[in-house]
């Protein structure tokens, strides 16, 4: 156990809660500059056509109303997914479009005075188009690609290999190979799509936007108006929620665009059918995953090969598919490897990134697999894990971050323990309600290091004369508390209370450079730059402190101890600000050498009405290695939230579109997740473990804590049934599809 | 031109009232329905007539013979009360398994008729309990049974300034009831299939059943093989064997019809089951 720690380790609660629990927090739709004119977006309602001609004439005689259309924005292609120049995201998308190609498409832009004059003008806005095939199907889309996109890219194909798979293959005892599928999902954060943009004085633009990447934005919105990033300020604002959705930039470039046109400030707000059907989504998967085992059920080698649908745009889908991927050395100990995928365009909402990037599905993949393979060779499920499950400190055999301190056996070891797996495992009921356990184990990252892509976060700290502090950095909380958590970590350094710590949030012309919110590097990277930085505070404290009284200084419990004497922080600062003429204020760069594994393994117990198809979860545990939990309140509710999205994955959750293309939902009345009547009680277990390269030993869970739930649920409801369902979500309707055929095949 | 509210006291105001009105009449009950529809606009010169200060739309009675029930009452009102718990106890769990808390404490049973969704719940328990609703409008009183409400899904047969007032239950002391549904989830949901099923104990013991089944077609249908069944005392298997072909005939070729005929099972032993424990409590037996 470690040391005796003051903020780290303890519960802080977000100070907004309340704020937020009862409404009154202002999110950038609560507070836009009110000179702003108001843009009503003009989607298509098309899935696939080409706009034949646009007629304005109507919506401008109303005073005051301008539209923008496709006729006049810029015609820079950029990728929403990509967030630094050159990292080669195939461009395919534009500020508006006159060939739309998916329902939700972009064609224009009416500007007014307000907003109900703005909805109403694009009302008038007649548009004509001339339809084209829709493309919904992922697997067939590869033939489709020339009607949709002229760049003659069918697909986006990338590969992920070591070891020699095919003699892996050759030699193999036991062979299983299943088709899994993952459904595309909508993010469903509270707070809808927003922004707000303009005009700089001397040129330029300032966006304002609640987003994940701010300085992802300055470059894309640069890049899309041919302006110097200099002359792009982007202020990453209050966030109801992200989950990935917020990301990639989706509105950002046409709100600045016609803020640059208009030369007047623009603010864009879309409703949740907007959102649904206009921003990102998770990207839905398919693949035929196979493992080759020897006589004793260890892992020779593991084949996959995955079709990614990315939408209407390619944006961050490729990155997805390889994200999916590269996951899959990093848990089990496998010997050889071929991951092939390719992702691929289809006439529907463009998918991105959504928490876990790829995660859910690639574990959903392998860890449903896992299970049918166990139960076709009559393998236990834990004693297959155990045996194959990677050990702490392993390499990573693809050439990325070593393991670290991971410790998946360990979670699976005591949440088998806790959960009564042995007891659980067999399934029971045989009339109308069958009951069964599963569990999923999984993994995630913490940051970029050893990756493609660069990681690097900078922040300043400085301690004012009052003995409270400032933390500037390019965060983005999206509601996480990360802000908090940092505050904590700050604070535990200098013993400075983190309610006297104010910590800043991203904005590209003011604060540090960052690379984002994303790839679960919160804490474990962002975190230890914190840390860092504090520290580096509190030593350039004590050596002015030093240098001004000639005796030893060392901070000591929020005081700095001069020789004999303590004395207030905000003292000491006073005097060295006077005498010294320095301000305690230092600048740290940090550039992470570690990228460990957090892991963890779900378990759940459902009830299966035979008769509905309704699957009750009765029982649900979560174990997880965060290494050390710097805010364990926190920690829990990223895994009560991230349970309760992976249940949708699992059992409700999918944005499916019909034949022509038209989605069979856009609001929450036909797109449901789980509430709380659903939901079941979740417990938690963090195991105590730490992990080098992070703050006080801690690592990841916002992302991983949806990954494995939707597996853990579809390994329990084929334990139950004895089906082999593989595509999500497990709706009634799949479920009592199986159970029909599954009853036509014994009779 | 916009359209113009009017918040009538009594019905002789009201029917005055749109006696000038030209455009569309919008008569507004909990508005949990109207709100979403109408969220982009009224077409001009359309009237909008709130309800909720019509005193006699209230009120939920006993008189000899059947409890009178006002159209403003809401799902809340219905299913917290306790007259209708004992005598019409499945309007009361309709009313308690619609939509969530928020929505039952403004939706109404008039807006739920009126309604005309097939998905409705209220209709579906009312159909069994063989209630009528009373239609008032300028030219007069009208009476139906709710059975036959909606002309087709999402549009019932009131006429044009033509409103429900009143639903009036039929009640029996010898008679038990029950209503199921099943939705996407357990709470919040729009009914896939409900059923409501309604047993009256006669003299010599036999039991006349009423089962009703919403979500196949605009107006709630009348399972008459599933009550043959129930009445001759048949065994569970055979009452869910002629609830899933009642299913089948309802819906031929349907893309729903798979998982109806299986579910619709599943709406029959929960019925059956929750019967028989009500029976039990008056010492007889199904």
């Amino acid at each position: 156990m470690s040391a005796e720690r003051t903020f780290v380790g303890k519960n802080f609660p977000d100070p907004a809660a309340f704020e937020k629990a009862v409404g009154s927090y202002e999110y950038i739709t609560d507070s836009f500059p009110d000179n702003a004119l108001h843009g009503a977006i003009l989607f298509s309602d098309r899935a696939h056509a080409r706009v034949v001609s646009i007629d304005a004439s109507a919506a401008e005689k109303i005073p005051g109303v301008r539209v923008l259309t496709y006729q006049e924005a810029p015609t820079e292609r950029y990728n929403s997914g990509e967030w630094f120049p050159g990292q080669d995201d195939h461009p395919d998308e534009l500020i508006l479009t006159g060939h739309v190609r998916h329902v939700g498409d972009r064609v224009a832009l009416v500007v007014a005075r307000d907003a109900q004059t703005a909805l109403r003008a694009r009302e008038l806005v007649k548009v004509t188009y001339e339809d084209l095939p829709a493309i919904v199907d992922p697997v067939a889309a590869e033939d489709a690609a020339h009607l949709m996109h002229d760049d003659g890219m069918k697909s986006f194909p990338g590969r992920i290999a070591y070891g020699d798979v095919e003699s892996a293959f050759a030699k193999a005892a036991h062979v299983a190979a299943h088709t899994i599928s993952t459904p595309k999902i909508h993010h469903a954060a509270m707070e809808t799509h927003a922004l707000y943009a303009a005009p700089l004085p001397g040129g330029g633009v300032e966006v304002r936007t609640p987003c994940q990447i701010a300085y992802g934005v300055q470059y894309t919105v640069a890049r899309a108006l041919s302006l110097p990033f200099a002359k792009v300020r982007v202020v990453k604002m209050r966030t109801g929620g992200a989950f990935g959705g917020k990301q990639e930039v989706v509105f950002e470039p046409l709100c600045a665009w016609a803020a640059c046109v208009m030369k007047k400030p623009v603010f864009i707000s879309t409703t949740r059918e907007e959102t649904m059907l206009a921003t990102r989504t998770r990207a839905a998967a398919v693949c035929r995953v196979s493992t080759a085992l020897d006589e004793d059920g260890m892992i020779l080698g593991r084949k996959f090969d995955v079709i990614v649908d990315a939408g209407a745009y390619l944006t961050g889908s490729k990155k997805v598919m390889m994200a999916m991927g590269k996951k899959v050395p990093r848990l089990y100990r496998i010997p050889a490897l071929d991951y092939s995928g390719r992702t691929v365009r289809t006439t529907t909402t463009p998918a991105g990134a959504c928490r876990g990037y790829g995660s859910p599905q690639s574990h959903a993949i392998t860890e449903i697999h896992t299970d049918l393979l166990c139960k076709k060779f009559a393998l236990d499920p834990v004693e297959f894990r155990m045996k194959n499950l990677a050990e702490p400190f392993d390499d990573d055999p693809s050439g990325a971050s070593n393991l670290g301190n991971i410790q998946i056996r360990k979670c699976l070891e005591v949440g088998a323990e806790k959960f009564e797996w042995k007891k659980l495992a067999a399934p029971s009921g045989d009339g109308r309600f069958k009951r069964g356990a599963g569990f999923a184990v999984c993994t995630h990252g913490n940051g970029y290091y050893k990756t493609i892509y660069h990681d690097v976060a900078s922040m300043s700290f400085r301690i004012f004369e009052d003995g409270s502090a400032v933390l500037r950095a390019g965060l983005h909380d999206l509601g996480h508390s990360l802000t908090t958590a940092l505050a904590q970590i700050a604070g535990e350094v200098t013993g400075i209370n983190p309610d006297r710590i104010t910590v800043l949030e991203a904005d590209t012309l003011a604060a540090h450079y960052d690379i984002g919110c994303q790839a679960s590097r919160g804490i474990h990277v962002q975190g230890e730059c914190a840390r860092l930085c504090a520290q580096e505070a509190a030593a350039l404290l004590c050596r002015e402190a030093e240098k001004l009284w000639n005796v030893s200084a060392r901070l000591e419990k929020g005081m700095l101890r001069v020789g004999a004497e303590v004395i207030e922080i905000g003292e000491a600062v006073r005097q060295i600000e006077m005498k010294n003429r320095v301000s305690i204020d230092v600048l740290v760069e940090h550039r992470p050498e570690t990228n460990p594994a957090s892991c963890g393994v779900h378990f759940a117990d459902v009830t299966v009405d035979t008769l509905t198809g309704f699957v009750r979860i009765n029982k649900y545990l979560a174990v997880h290695d965060v290494g050390t939990a710097i805010n364990p309140e926190a920690v829990t509710g990223q895994i009560y939230g991230g349970v309760q999205m992976g249940i949708g994955m699992g059992l409700c959750e999918e944005l499916a579109f019909d034949a022509k293309g038209k989605p069979s939902a856009r609001n929450f009345d036909k797109y449901h997740m789980v509430n709380a009547p659903d939901m079941p009680e979740v417990e938690v277990i963090l195991l105590d473990s730490e992990e080098d390269g992070g703050p006080f030993g801690a690592k990841s869970i916002g992302e991983i804590a949806t990954v494995p739930p939707a597996p853990a649920i579809a390994n329990a409801v084929n334990r139950a049934l004895g089906t082999e369902l593989t595509t999500l979500p497990l709706t009634p309707a799949r479920i009592l599809e199986a159970l029909d055929a599954l009853e036509q095949k014994s009779l | 031109m916009n359209a113009a509210l009017f918040t009538p006291k009594t019905l002789s105001e009201l029917f005055a009232h749109i006696a000038g009105c030209a455009g569309e009449i919008h008569f507004v009950a909990g508005a949990t329905d109207w709100i979403p529809r109408h969220a982009k606009g009224l077409s001009p010169d359309s009237a909008v007539i709130d309800l909720s200060s019509l005193e006699i739309l209230r009120g939920i009675k006993k008189y000899p013979g059947h409890i009178a029930i006002g159209s403003m009452e809401t799902m809340t009102a219905l299913s917290e009360n306790e007259l209708l718990r004992a005598e019409a106890a499945c309007l009361a769990e309709a009313a308690q398994k619609l939509g969530s808390w928020q929505i039952r404490n403004r939706a109404t049973v008039g807006g739920n008729i009126a309604n005309a969704s097939p998905a409705a719940d209220t209709p579906v328990a009312l159909a069994a309990l063989g209630a009528a609703v009373i239609l008032q409008s300028a030219d007069g009183r009208r009476e139906l049974p709710v059975s036959q409400m909606a002309a087709a899904p999402g549009k019932s047969i009131l006429r044009r300034g033509e409103l429900i007032t009143e639903i009036h239950v039929p009640i029996d002391e010898k008679r038990i009831s029950a209503f199921g549904k099943i939705g996407s989830r357990t709470e919040v949901s729009i009914a896939r299939l409900n059923m409501a099923a309604c047993v009256t104990f006669g003299e010599s013991k036999k039991a006349a059943a009423s089962i009703f089944v919403g979500a196949l077609g605009a107006n709630p249908l009348r399972a008459e093989a599933a009550e043959k069944i129930l009445n001759d005392g048949g065994a569970a298997d055979a009452f869910c064997d002629a609830l899933s072909a009642f299913a089948a005939d309802a819906i031929p070729g349907r893309a729903s019809l798979p998982y109806k005929r299986r579910a619709i099972r599943a709406l029959g032993e929960d019925i059956l089951k929750d019967l028989q424990a009500k029976a039990q409590k008056r010492g007889m037996s199904l």
